[in-house]
């Protein structure tokens, strides 16, 4: 485990000399202006809290699985094209234990990315409330969960792809996987009644991860009751999902001439 | 008689794209005994970076077998008794000399406790102690191949493989790795280094084997191998180089 924990702390650094962090203060920044701006558009009505705390979950969201797949997407290729990773895998270390340093990699910097976005967005609201909203770092941390699961289908594709399309599979997972299965019952089933489109698409839906469950925004923006076991529930699916995703990119990685 | 750091038994490989098929290896059969300096040559694709390659465990032989001191190529035991440097490596350059090298101490499953020593004493042995926390980025061509030579040393192998390791140095430079290499041997380790400056191998290699077309042409000690029983005389290493790599041109003349 020593030789896994010090190679993804190698792989850490080289990601943030690569700089991702700085897209992070960059989004950081808007969401710490952001409440603000609202704040001044809401003529004095008090619903401008809630519209920037969903809108700032959703940009959070959607920029850390973007995040997630940019950066699992191109580590290992990268490796691949310098031929680091060479001196690396002559070592008495298994293939698997190389992915999965690079995927704890991925996985603490994106951790980092989500907390200090989310630390951010809770300072801002909160100094315009006046209380602290604790509760946004919960929905932070469920879209933390789905980009981890999305990064793990890159890392599990980049072994054996080009980034390019290994990010591709990112997209796809995160769009098949987000997509409500009521949204195929109404739109494809009852509204256009095109039944091989819905057949499609409920099969993609059952062979990708469910990410609709880490939407978490709606209940924690509209303060509805929500269940904290729920989150250890989420928890576990994601662990299970990256493992699989891991395990498989072993697989495939382990039987790749290099 | 000394035991064998190295067995290829009837090893071959192919690389099969969609437009072609290469042999690269066809059925090489190699012995490396212990505590030599071997040399390995041949032209471009002659198959040495993929004997090397499946020798490291980096690819598997499509066929046949390879003992690395009687372990099984590419398992880890066989692993933990290799030190490789490749032909052609970026290293993390924003990392300090030491910092990257106990990184590669832990892959190499270096007990904590004797990490920095080891580190220490590889980046001695290179003549790089002095530069333990500068850049990588800071450092001369061949102060990165020195690094490369002391990444190879730190997890303390019996063999080190290096491939092409004086490539596109200077002759002060290369003369000094040269060095480093015998060096080595007198401290019990076996060397394989593959070049493609055969006047490199002739001065310091025990034995030498030309591979050509995925084929041995010819293994042994140096001094067998360069006998030329036709004429009775010693040649060079590039005479007999050129002997067995060009039948063609001889083909041409005849």
């Amino acid at each position: 485990m020593r030789a896994v924990l010090s190679l993804a702390r190698l792989y850490f650094l080289g990601a943030m000399r690569r700089q991702a962090h700085l897209a992070t203060l960059f989004l950081a920044v808007i969401l710490l202006m952001l409440p603000s701006y609202i704040n001044a558009f809401s003529l004095g009505l008090d619903a401008f809290e809630r519209v920037a705390k969903d809108f700032g979950l959703t940009l959070i969201g959607y920029f850390g699985v973007g995040m997630g797949i940019v950066l699992a997407s191109s580590s290992i290729p990268k490796d691949l094209e310098t031929r680091s990773l060479y001196p690396i895998l002559a070592r008495p270390i298994n293939r698997w234990q190389y992915i999965l340093s690079h995927f704890l990699a991925t996985a603490a910097l994106l951790f980092l990315s989500f907390l200090f976005l989310g630390l951010a967005l809770m300072v801002s609201i909160s100094a315009l409330t006046r209380t602290v909203e604790a509760s946004l770092l919960i929905a932070v941390f469920s879209s933390y969960l789905q980009a981890l699961i999305v990064a793990s289908f890159c890392t599990a594709f980049s072994t054996v792809a080009s980034p390019a399309l290994a990010g591709t599979v990112g997209v796809f997972v995160f769009l098949i996987g987000s997509l409500p299965g009521a949204f195929i019952r109404f739109f494809l089933v009852e509204d256009r009644n095109n039944q091989f489109a819905a057949g499609a698409a409920t099969m993609l839906k059952s062979i990708v991860p469910n990410l609709s469950i880490y939407s978490l925004k709606d209940p924690i923006v509209h303060e509805l009751p929500f269940n904290h076991l729920y989150l250890v529930a989420i928890t576990l699916y994601a662990l299970v999902w990256v493992a699989c995703a891991i395990a498989g990119a072993g697989i495939m990685f382990g039987r790749r001439d290099l | 008689m000394s035991s064998l750091a190295v067995e290829f038994k009837d090893v071959r490989k192919t690389y099969r794209t969609k437009s072609r098929t290469v042999e690269a290896l066809k059925g090489i059969n190699l012995r490396i005994p212990e505590n030599q300096i071997y040399g390995f040559a041949g032209p471009n694709g002659a198959g040495k970076s993929t004997s090397i390659k499946i020798l490291v465990g980096l690819l598997r032989p499509d066929h046949g077998e390879v003992r690395i001191f009687n372990h099984p190529g590419g398992s880890n035991q066989a692993k933990r008794l290799i030190g490789f440097l490749p032909e052609v490596t970026l290293y993390h350059e924003f990392m300090g000399a030491l910092e990257l090298l106990r990184i590669h101490a832990d892959i190499a499953g270096v007990p904590k406790s004797e990490r920095d020593d080891r580190c220490h004493a590889a980046l001695a042995k290179v003549g790089l102690d002095d530069r333990a926390k500068s850049r990588l980025k800071e450092f001369s061509k061949g102060m990165k191949q020195r690094f490369g030579i002391a990444q190879a040393l730190v997890g303390d192998p019996k063999l080190l493989v290096f491939d092409e390791l004086t490539s596109g140095l200077d002759p002060r430079a290369q003369a000094s790795l040269l060095e480093l290499l015998v060096d080595l041997k007198s401290q019990g380790m076996t060397v394989f280094f593959s070049s493609h400056h055969l006047r490199e191998i002739e001065k310091i290699c025990d034995s030498v084997t030309i591979l050509h077309n995925g084929v041995l042409q010819c293994a042994g000690p140096l001094d067998s191998v360069l006998e030329d029983e036709e004429s009775g005389t010693r040649l060079t290493l590039e005479e007999l180089f050129n002997k067995v790599t060009m039948p063609e041109k001889e083909e041409v003349k005849a």
